[in-house]
């Protein structure tokens, strides 16, 4: 057997796979399809999502912080609610204080939610597409419908915006009992307007997937002009920063990340290590994960330079994350999950990623590719 | 259609059915070569506008397909949610004109790691040199090398002895 008759044998075998009789040609609808939903599974799983921020630089011990287990004493009741480190778990959310909040949703439809410095709790899900609001205690105070399962915070947690199906970006903030709408973006086929970053209630970013394109204000619905097609992942919270992800050789499929001063119209730090870089609540430092398949591969901390403080990456053996998200300033929190054994933990790690605590697990829990058994907070 | 869709749409016409087969060689089943395929051309098409140079979508989007095959998420998943007492939908391939040759040389590459199979259907089958296999892999071209000479030593290994295959990588 010579290497062309190797050769010969492959194309064979590929050849009776699919002789014609076997297989459905795949149509141009179907991977326009096919691709939407890789784009929603991206953004909404692999970390990318903006930062819940806390404006206030004083940090005060968590429930997650401060113990092993969620709920187990050491709970410190005077904190407040910032938004940050809740974890939705059998139908219950537990705040980074402490506070337990009974919620009516099905963990399983969860990829987002958010919780507002007021204490309300934002809840998209899909089929149908909608959005709850339920209050501080867990009440269901509203429904909407919308266009996308998919919320954007703002920086300082105080407020949220979706977008609904005609295009319309609407904001609900702390301040209001019922959202506004801040504008309308008109779809340009084959992409639809997607919020990439609320810089604040009155400001808001969106783009058509791969690039931020527009800004939303009172004043209206203008282009975003910046100093290279570049998507908005987050903002700083002072807003003088964004992080931000572009094309690049170095990386055709996801890009590079970069941080990007909206004022100097330049992009001031660049990494083609990671992707989704999420602003720290004191916006000292950065989180960015890359991933598929609504799961990720490896995820690091970085300082401002983009330079590496701490990385986690999977060991190839069935380890992956399914969501990690700043919990405070010195520490994340972390859902692992073991495809081969179907574990789960919520874990808090530091920094540089070597301190780490297991705070709950799950055994047997679902796949990962379709659910979350710990849908964090954004 | 826009343009751009246009465009897309008659890479897609062209290419799936060459590219079907490549995925096919890769996985060895053909629903998960269809599965593969339409989940890469869907990320091919998310990052249609940054593929600058048409002449290279191909080598693009095989890079997608290794690295979407070689998924390590993927790879369990898919193979906890197939079904393991179904029939399969097609006949067994049986060789009955070349005593086993060709289904020694399947049974080799079938069983080959996944990463190493790589190496193969793209050195063999889509006839990319060992420099053009390892941009694909982002692997170095001395991988290449020692992962197709390990290939062909377990060709050597587990088929007849009449039907070695002779190792002719010196003539490449």
């Amino acid at each position: 057997m010579t290497e062309e008759s190797f050769v010969r044998e492959l194309e064979r075998r590929a050849d009776h796979a699919f002789d014609g009789t076997h297989g459905t040609p795949i149509t141009f609808e179907a991977v326009r399809s096919k691709a939407h939903g890789i784009r929603r599974r991206r953004r909404t799983a692999a970390a990318g999502a903006v930062a819940a921020a806390v404006a206030v630089a004083i940090l005060v011990p968590t429930v997650w912080g401060g113990s092993d287990r969620p709920g187990s004493e050491g709970i410190d009741p005077a904190t407040t609610t910032t938004g940050h480190g809740a974890v939705l778990h059998d139908r219950t959310l537990t705040l980074s204080d402490g506070t337990t909040v009974p919620l009516d949703v099905d963990d399983a439809e969860v990829q987002q939610l958010g919780v507002l410095t007021d204490g309300r709790i934002i809840v998209p899900t899909n089929q149908p597409n909608r959005l709850r609001v339920f209050g501080p205690a867990g009440e269901l105070r509203a429904e909407y419908s919308i266009g996308t399962t998919l919320i954007r915070m703002s920086p300082t947690n105080d407020a949220v915006a979706w977008m609904e199906g005609d295009g319309s970006v609407m904001v609900l903030s702390s301040d209001s009992p019922e959202p506004v709408e801040l504008g309308t973006v008109e779809a340009q086929d084959p992409s639809y307007p997607l919020i990439d970053a609320v810089v604040d209630s009155q400001h808001v970013l969106v783009g058509d997937g791969n690039t931020t394109t527009t800004e939303v204000t009172p004043d209206g619905v203008r282009p975003l002009t910046t100093s290279e097609p570049l998507r908005v992942t987050d903002v700083s919270p002072d807003g003088d920063l964004w992080a931000v992800q572009y094309a690049d050789d170095a990386d055709p499929q996801f890009g590079c990340a970069g941080l990007y001063e909206p004022m100097a119209a330049r992009i001031v730090a660049r990494s083609c290590e990671t992707a989704n870089l999420t602003f720290s609540p004191e916006g000292q430092h950065l989180l960015g994960a890359r991933g598929d398949n609504a799961m990720i591969g490896d995820a690091a901390v970085f300082d401002l330079d983009l330079g590496v403080v701490g990385r986690w990456e999977s060991a190839d053996r069935g380890d992956v994350l399914k969501s990690v998200k700043w919990l405070d300033a010195e520490h994340l929190l972390v859902v692992e999950t073991n495809w081969k054994d179907s574990s789960w933990a919520l874990t808090r790690v530091d920094l540089t990623w070597s301190d780490r605590a297991v705070l709950d697990t799950v055994e047997n829990g679902g796949n990962p590719e379709m659910m979350n058994e710990f849908p964090l907070s954004e | 259609m826009t343009d751009r869709d246009a465009d897309f749409t008659a890479y897609l016409q062209a290419r799936q059915g060459r590219l079907l087969r490549t995925a096919y060689l890769l996985t060895g089943d053909q629903h998960q070569a269809e599965d593969l395929l339409q989940t890469s051309l869907a990320k091919l098409y998310l990052a249609w506008d940054k593929v600058r140079d048409r002449e290279s979508v191909d080598a693009y989007v095989r890079r997608i397909m290794v690295n979407e095959n070689n998924s390590l998420w993927r790879r369990g998943w898919k193979r906890r949610e197939a079904p393991t007492d179904v029939v399969p939908e097609a006949a067994p391939f049986h060789d009955v004109y070349d005593e086993g040759l060709g289904a020694a040389v399947w049974e080799v590459v079938s069983t080959l790691p996944r990463k190493a199979r790589a190496v193969v259907v793209l050195r063999y089958y889509e006839q990319l040199s060992e420099a053009e296999t390892a941009a694909v892999l982002g692997i170095s071209a001395g991988t290449v090398k020692s992962q197709t000479s390990r290939a062909l030593a377990a060709l050597r290994e587990r088929t007849p002895a009449d039907l070695n295959p002779t190792h002719r990588e010196e003539e490449r």
